[in-house]
């Protein structure tokens, strides 16, 4: 009982990070109908700076983490003015594939950087912290995920209920061209969510570094695992993101600590295929994900 | 009907009497003649002359070209978002290797039924069929962006099962596939046929040209017919093709099946011609190198295919074959994959911003240009004008 | 004067045939919006019936429906003897309904001989291995059915646009091929969405033209969804009012304008008690 406490509250903290990608994808889309492919290889980005910041620069680590937020934002922006703005009209494909292939030349950037040796994470403790409750390990990583993805959901409630950007991202969410008709200024928007969506990301992959203690192409397909989430949840709904990404996460934790016990019948590795089976039964049901919205075609 | 005569009077929205730009590539019959005499006249020299090296980059070109064929079926004619075609070109090569393979001459060998090349290759593209025919359905339920996932999401349930089911994938360690053979000659040794020698490279290298030249027809002959009329109105409206009497269902599925049908026939002579494929090979990044080769070369286009197979799969082999760049990855410096990895990657982004026809899309372009440059100047209407994806065929 | 005001089945004028659609209480809702309420009607054969009605009264709605793409909460749809409801969306081509669309630009890339030849599809044969193989059968298929496309772009006086695509035509040639398009399929019911949309006078005049030589030359029945009251008025053998997804009114051209309730949900209340006339329609598109 213990041992299954414990996995599931490492894999609540996996589906933290998962949530947080998934949140980032999802404003992005609310916002500007665009299907971000790149979104997992901004975490692995974020996460090789904030790591060169803190091994090359010696910098303090949060400083890192700040500035490493800084520059994904920054590319994130530069994507969306120089790219993005220019494909608005264009067809679901066309949009998906060119974020494939932003995200091609993301990954390729820093494999190419940091070769394909796994650079170590920069976490200011080690994996034997955390508290002991009863005989269950609750790491510290996993603690702070959860609890920095709690602060970021509450500040991000808040700033799409109270704030006047929030209220214009959200306005921009449910009818573009009526947003435009009351004076919102869609560029705005469209920055501001692919910078929250860069940042969410950054925080995401530094923690998931610092889970999987490593950074390198593995960190990249980790973050892959974020897609089903963000598809069970529904590709609109914010809330549908945290959801999908709490159940991802602890599909996979479960499977992955249980699956020595099905070794026999299920050979190896089931763990990385059975968040893809959780969303294939949900789609079965649910197209459109727990929480997503059909799309209506114009004839 | 009176129609007629109260339309053409109106000039203001009928364009004059103007040559209709048709919509091949080569227009007339005499320059596609050409064409095609020059392409089997290079084809002829490259096979007498090549060495055994330039035939390795040739021969693994011309099989890309078949998967990047089977994948534009799929998306590019019919808008269904795959990323899942390295999964059925798996599911070929296995059935290859388990019908073509040697029998086990050890309880770890993989399976194998050593039946005839004849037979295992056919097969391969059976059986990939099938695999199409049980995901087609999906496609019914799920649109866009969830598609894609599911498609993604094959690529790792393949990868899980290729790894467990040793009996057939090796596992882990990968297995060697069958090769080729026309009675007794085997074609990973020069033969002789009817008093002339041919290498090895030379025998594949024929193999590979009629496989293509055989899909490349087949693919392009759907496309000016109704079946691929129906898969380019299921890409551009689904219901309004729905209105027009397409069966969306028997469309979907024969897409599906058609494309996963030349996906695993390229998987399986991949294999053969690798000889030893370990189950990490067919991964996400595969299905994405192919998913660029037809953005590239062209979207919903023979030709389109074949040049998009040519830069994202032949360019780094020639690279390598020059010493141009260091093969292995993470040296600290720039490997040929990497930087061919970069390029697609740019290249995707740039043709998609600014020509989403891909090159054979620039070469529409292009014409439509002359065409203007050349005619009169009090002539109205406008040339033709590729937008999205284009529907024309080869 | 057979009926003025709302028909529900009840009180019919005598057909002289059966009719070859028969909508009886039909109602259409989705997310909580009733977009079509009770609406019943008939169209009789080689009829020019036209459907009218403020924006949003239900006009499209009512063609989803025939054409099925809506399945309505509630009434019966019938045609040509048969019911309609029971049929999907794709089947309704085969059955000889045939569609223009509102919006254009569905199909940009298409040229305008293939567009013709999609419409035609539920008349063609070949699947996809006859397709691949193509020198078997579908290349006569092919010609045979390209000849006649081309004839009936000749009809329309669109046959020098023939491998256009069709993204790169002016806005009424667009219009005008979607209608060819229809045309292709032999239809026995044409239903035609707001045919000069966005048009001049004189293509205006044009496309009426086209409308009546269909109904005269190839004794199609059409419906006829348009806001262009001159034309409606005009060319239809009669016509159906809706408001806010009701029938208001049913009846010839003539009994249409005189109705108060159709006045009064044009131009509002003040106009309404006076049962003021439109002006009558103009002679020469009569036949």
């Amino acid at each position: 009982m213990a041992y299954f406490i414990q996995i599931a509250f490492a894999g609540i903290a996996l589906g933290c990070i998962y949530a947080l990608i998934g949140m980032g994808f999802s404003i992005i889309y609310k916002a500007s109908e665009v299907i971000n492919f790149a979104q997992g290889e901004i975490l692995l980005v974020g996460a090789y700076i904030v790591s060169s910041l803190v091994f090359d620069w010696h910098l303090n680590f949060i400083l890192a983490v700040a500035l490493g937020v800084v520059v994904t934002v920054l590319i994130g922006l530069l994507f969306e003015r120089l790219v993005l703005r220019r494909m608005i009209g264009r067809p679901v494909f066309s949009i998906l594939m060119i974020t494939i292939g932003l995200d091609t030349i993301l990954r390729t950037a820093v494999i190419v950087k940091a070769g394909s040796n796994p650079l170590s994470p920069p976490s200011p403790y080690t994996i034997t912290d955390g508290f002991n409750i009863a005989g269950v390990h609750f790491g510290a990583n996993d603690i702070l995920t959860i609890l920095v993805t709690v602060v970021l959901c509450a500040l991000l409630y808040y700033f799409f209920q109270y704030t006047r950007n929030g209220l214009a991202m959200r306005a921009t969410a449910l009818d573009q061209e009526a947003a435009l008709a009351v004076g919102i200024n869609i560029r705005t928007v469209y920055a501001l969510a692919w910078g929250i969506a860069a940042a969410v990301a950054t925080i995401g992959g530094v923690f998931l570094a610092m889970g999987t203690f490593s950074i390198g192409i593995t960190l990249g397909s980790a973050a892959l695992l974020a897609f089903p989430a963000i598809i069970l949840g529904g590709v609109d709904s914010i809330a549908g993101a945290v959801v999908g990404g709490i159940i991802i996460g602890l599909v996979q934790d479960l499977t992955a600590g249980y699956e020595s016990h099905v070794a026999n019948v299920l050979g190896a590795g089931i763990h990385q295929i059975t968040p893809y089976l959780v969303m294939i039964l949900v789609l079965l049901i649910r197209p459109y994900g727990l929480f997503g919205t059909r799309k209506v075609e114009r004839i | 009907m009176s129609a007629s005569s109260k339309a053409s009077a109106t000039s203001t929205t009928t364009p004059a009497a103007t040559p209709a730009p048709p919509s091949r590539l080569l227009r007339s019959r005499a320059s596609r003649w050409i064409a095609t005499i020059l392409i089997v006249a290079v084809l002829l020299i490259f096979f007498s002359v090549g060495n055994d090296d330039w035939f390795t980059i040739v021969n693994y070109t011309l099989i890309a070209a078949i998967a990047a064929l089977a994948l534009n079926v799929l998306s590019g004619y019919t808008g269904q978002i795959s990323l899942g075609i390295a999964f059925f070109m798996a599911i070929g090569a296995y059935t290859a290797a388990f019908f073509g393979g040697a029998m086990p001459s050890s309880p770890l060998d993989p399976l194998g039924l050593a039946l005839p090349f004849i037979i295992w290759l056919p097969a391969a593209g059976i059986v990939a069929a099938l695999a199409g025919a049980l995901i087609g359905p999906s496609a019914l339920r799920l649109k866009g962006f969830y598609l894609g996932i599911v498609s993604l999401s094959l690529i790792f349930i393949g990868q899980y099962l290729f790894l467990n089911v040793r009996g057939i994938t090796g596992g882990p360690q990968g297995r060697t596939f069958p090769v080729p053979a026309l009675g007794g000659a085997t074609f990973d040794q020069q033969n002789s046929y009817f008093g002339l020698a041919l290498t090895s490279g030379q025998q594949y290298f024929l193999l590979n040209v009629i496989v293509l030249a055989l899909a490349a027809f087949f693919v392009y002959n759907v496309m000016r017919s109704r079946a691929g009329r129906a898969f380019q109105a299921v890409r551009d409206n689904e219901t309004g093709a729905k209105i027009m009497g397409v069966n969306l269902f028997e469309a979907k599925m024969g897409a599906f099946i058609l494309s996963s049908f030349l996906a695993g026939i390229a998987g399986a002579l991949y294999a053969s011609y690798s000889r030893y494929v370990a189950p990490d090979y067919w991964d996400l990044t595969l299905s994405i190198q192919f998913v660029a080769a037809i953005i590239i070369g062209g979207v919903a286009s023979v030709w389109g295919s074949i040049l998009g197979a040519a830069f994202v799969f032949g360019l780094p082999l020639v690279i390598d074959h020059f010493n141009w760049l260091p093969v292995a990855s993470g040296a600290g410096g720039i490997s040929s994959a990497d930087l061919n990895a970069i390029l697609y990657g740019l290249l995707i982004v740039v043709f998609l911003l600014f020509e989403p026809g891909g090159v054979i899309g620039l070469v529409r372009r292009s014409q439509a240009l002359t065409r203007r440059f050349s005619a009169r100047k009090d002539e109205g209407g406008e040339s033709a004008e590729i937008t999205d994806l284009p529907a024309d065929q080869a | 004067m057979s009926e003025s005001n709302v028909s529900n089945g009840v009180n019919r004028p005598e057909p002289t045939r059966a009719p070859l659609l028969s909508v009886a209480d039909v109602s259409v809702r989705f997310e909580g919006v009733k977009a079509l309420s009770d609406v019943s009607f008939q169209v009789q054969p080689g009829e020019l019936f036209a459907v009218i009605g403020p924006n949003g009264a239900g006009k499209t709605s009512l063609f989803n429906v025939i054409s099925r793409v809506y399945q309505p909460v509630a009434g019966s749809v019938t045609y040509d003897g048969r019911d309609l409801l029971r049929l999907k969306t794709y089947q309704v081509a085969r059955n000889g309904i045939a569609r223009t669309f509102q919006s254009l630009g569905q199909f940009p890339t298409m040229t305008v001989m293939d567009y013709l030849l999609l419409g035609r599809h539920t008349r063609m044969r070949s699947g996809i291995i006859r397709g691949g193989l193509y020198f078997f059968q579908t290349r006569a298929e092919e010609k045979r059915n390209r000849a006649y496309c081309l004839h009936l772009l000749e009809l329309i006086g669109l046959q020098h646009v023939s491998n256009y695509p069709l993204g790169s035509l002016p806005y009424g040639l667009q219009k005008r091929a979607d209608i060819a398009r229809a045309l292709a399929l032999e239809p026995k019911l044409l239903l035609l969405d707001e045919p000069v949309a966005g048009m001049g006078l004189e293509e205006t005049e044009d496309i009426a033209a086209v409308i009546l030589d269909i109904k005269e030359q190839l004794g199609v029945t059409q419906i006829l969804v348009e806001h262009d009251m001159a034309l409606v008025m005009g060319i239809a053998d009669r016509v159906l009012v809706l408001d806010f997804g009701r029938v208001i009114a049913q009846g010839t051209p003539a009994e249409v304008q005189a109705n108060p309730d159709v006045i009064k949900a044009y131009l509002g209340e003040e106009f309404g008690g006076a049962a003021t006339a439109m002006s009558a329609p103009t002679e020469e598109h009569r036949s």
